[in-house]
């Protein structure tokens, strides 16, 4: 939630800080998620009537694990407080022009979990030779729901900034569901297959940054070499000019999962 | 008095309990569902009760913000009980004509809400499906009045055409008024599930919420009313005009419009435009028929984690705590209180009926926003000048086509319901 007016300043201050090179400094947050205990049994989904969906047979993607139970799809964003100027590097012009993308393909949206900035062109594209439709519940910015023709695409931007990853489904075909994350700043990114992540660039100083995943919501109270995460999977973490913090192998156990 | 006396001897009990005096006037419910959701502690549900009376009163003295649109003549029209001051003039529209099936609150559950179907408006989301608005933008007043006036065809709501303008434009206020307190009480919840402190496990939390005496919560509750009301506010300016140049002519032939109403078919049944996928290949409605509308969703999730919840808590190692159980029978006595959810059923195109009205106008703006908390999609523009799925030419030509449904045909040689 933030008014016009603080929109406002963010904007004067995304602008700045692009186009003036200061003497800010930047630092890294990395990791590596692995899933801890007995694996919950999520079957595949059931394609519907869409030869095309029934050919491509997708797997479950609300759970994803590697070989050594890597875990993929945790959500990680800085969260600044409220009314905190937060510098924002260069690269932030390139990252901001580039339209994001959010693709319909096998009956899956790929990525499952999709970034966006506030201002960033979502392209919503469909790959598949089936019509698809792609509803995203948002909040702050209010229902999107488009029709996607076979091959077709559609271009949308978002004003505000959303609290959550919100939910993106197809109602054509309601087993396929995924997540969109609006931001106003670019510090997020999404755990990987093999369970890593890292986000670059960060202003250094202290910042609180937000942990989620779909099954669990917010990452409640696991553990890094940083501290333990709250009862709303957030920590505070000091980012050191050009250094990396990094938060070792997390362990999340089974039990913070549905 | 004298009727309780005479009564006395065979309601003893009776009234013992519920007395004879007069009863408490009727309170706006809390957002049960989305309190618990956000596992929201009891003296924060009162903070929030305690700010949206500050901000909207109560049912019987309704109260507007100082910045909002809303005239508030208008919503006392419709407010409180009814009742009539000047001969020929009654006063409390809502209850009289509405609150039996959409309930005090404006959630959809008023005492007859079950016996419809489908189930009255929840109106606390601001969510209305027939509109000429784009798809994140609420109705415009048009839009509601055209709903009270006309009623929604194939459903329980009736036309109120009757009342006349005067009482028309008091319960579109009074219906803009409840969405709104609804949607001020969701955003209110979230952002203090977001932004302040509180510990669900012990039901505490040293983070109040008090707008009246603090600067920092004050200015949140202004952004969230600020923001719910810029909504309503823009609406309408955010109506979607058609393109002059692609409206059909009037004077078309008869040739021409079933040429029309063959390329309207033509994309009914193609990946294009996508229709056969839910409306079926006989446009019975035969299509995709598991998906719910918003309002069901919701429920149908809340009841998903509730038994998540009852499941792992009956499964745990250790005894479930006090609060972990407390939270777990107030889900479950909130899904209870919700109605069955119900699939959201592709619309029959051949039933003779079309809820948001049958003026090619109304199907147009259908087709181009497609039906807001519901699966129906937009295949239009998200906005002026950007570029939908269908241009306003071919959604004219799907407007033809399902005109012609309507007006009684039967499915197309060799379409049959595939998908039952």
């Amino acid at each position: 939630m933030s008014s016009s007016l603080s929109r406002f300043a963010l904007t004067v201050l995304f602008v700045a800080s692009c186009s003036i090179v200061t003497a800010q400094e930047w630092g890294s947050l990395k990791g590596k998620f692995v899933f801890e205990g007995d694996v919950p049994a999520i079957g595949k989904p059931d394609p519907g009537t869409d030869k095309v969906c029934i050919a491509a047979a997708p797997e479950q993607q609300k759970l994803k694990l590697g070989d050594g139970k890597e875990l993929a799809n945790v959500v990680i964003y800085l969260r600044p407080g409220r009314g905190d100027e937060l510098a924002v590097h260069p690269d932030c012009e390139k990252l901001a022009s580039e339209p994001v993308v959010l693709d319909n393909k096998t009956c899956v949206f790929v990525p499952h979990i999709t970034l966006v900035n506030t201002g960033q062109t979502l392209l919503i594209k469909n790959s598949d030779p089936t019509g698809h439709n792609t509803k995203g519940a948002l909040a702050s910015n209010g229902e999107f729901n488009y029709t996607l023709a076979a091959n077709g695409q559609q271009e949308l931007t978002f004003d505000e900034e959303e609290r959550l990853p919100m939910p993106v489904s197809c109602s054509i075909h309601p087993f396929m569901t995924g997540y969109l994350v609006v931001r106003e700043n670019p510090y997020m990114t999404v755990s990987a297959a093999d369970g890593t992540f890292e986000i670059k660039n960060i202003p250094a100083g202290e910042h609180e940054f937000q942990f989620w995943h779909e099954l669990s919501g917010y990452l409640k109270d696991v553990n890094t070499t940083s501290g333990e995460l709250d009862r709303t999977g957030r920590i505070e973490i000091e980012i050191p000019a050009n250094g990396v913090v990094d938060l070792g192998t997390i362990e999340v156990p089974a039990d913070i999962f549905e | 008095m004298t009727r309780c006396h005479l009564l006395l001897p065979f309601l003893t009990l009776y009234l013992a309990v519920a007395g004879c005096t007069k009863s408490d006037p009727p309170r706006f419910h809390a957002n049960r569902m989305t309190l618990l959701d956000a596992e929201i502690v009891p003296e924060h549900q009162q903070q929030i009760g305690a700010a949206l009376k500050g901000l909207f009163g109560t049912p019987d003295e309704p109260k507007v913000s100082e910045s909002s649109d809303l005239d508030i003549e208008l919503v006392e029209k419709a407010a409180g009980p009814v009742r009539s001051t000047t001969p020929g003039e009654t006063l409390g529209l809502y209850r009289q004509h509405c609150a039996h099936c959409h309930g005090i609150t404006g959630d959809g559950l008023g005492p007859t809400a079950a016996l419809l179907d489908p189930y009255p408006r929840d109106f606390r989301e601001g969510k209305f499906k027939f509109k000429s608005t784009y798809l994140k933008y609420p109705p415009t007043d048009d839009d509601l009045h055209r709903i009270l006036e006309n009623g929604i065809p194939g459903t329980a709501m009736p036309s109120f055409k009757l009342l006349g303008e005067e009482q028309l434009d008091a319960l579109v206020e009074y219906v803009k008024y409840l969405a709104q307190r609804g949607q001020v009480e969701s955003e209110l919840v979230y952002l203090i599930a977001d932004e302040l402190d509180y510990d669900p496990d012990t039901g505490t939390t040293d983070d109040p919420f008090e707008p009246a005496t603090d600067d920092d919560d004050a200015e949140l509750l202004a952004e969230v009313v600020e923001i719910v009301e810029e909504d309503w506010a823009e609406a309408e300016d955010q109506v979607v005009v058609p393109d002059a140049e692609a409206i059909p002519p009037e004077n078309r032939t008869a040739a021409q419009l079933a040429a029309s109403i063959d390329a309207g078919r033509d994309l009914f049944y193609g990946n294009k435009a996508n229709c056969v996928k839910c409306h079926g290949n006989t446009a019975y409605g035969d299509g995709q028929q598991t998906d719910y509308d918003d309002w069901n969703k919701a429920v149908v999730e809340f009841h998903e984690k509730t038994e998540v919840m009852a499941e792992k808590l009956a499964g745990a190692k250790a005894p479930p705590s006090a609060n972990e159980l407390q939270l777990l029978a107030q889900r479950q006595a909130a899904v209870e209180a919700r109605l069955k959810p119900r699939n959201a059923d592709p619309r029959n195109l051949r039933g003779g009926t079309l809820h948001g009205g049958r003026r090619p106008i109304d199907i147009y703006w259908r087709l181009h926003q497609g039906v807001t908390g519901s699966p129906m999609p937009a295949h239009g523009a998200p906005r002026p000048g950007a570029t939908g799925t269908l241009s306003d030419a071919e959604i004219w030509q799907l407007v033809d086509y399902v005109m012609a449904m309507t007006n009684g045909s039967t499915p197309p040689e060799g379409k049959t319901m595939a998908n039952r």
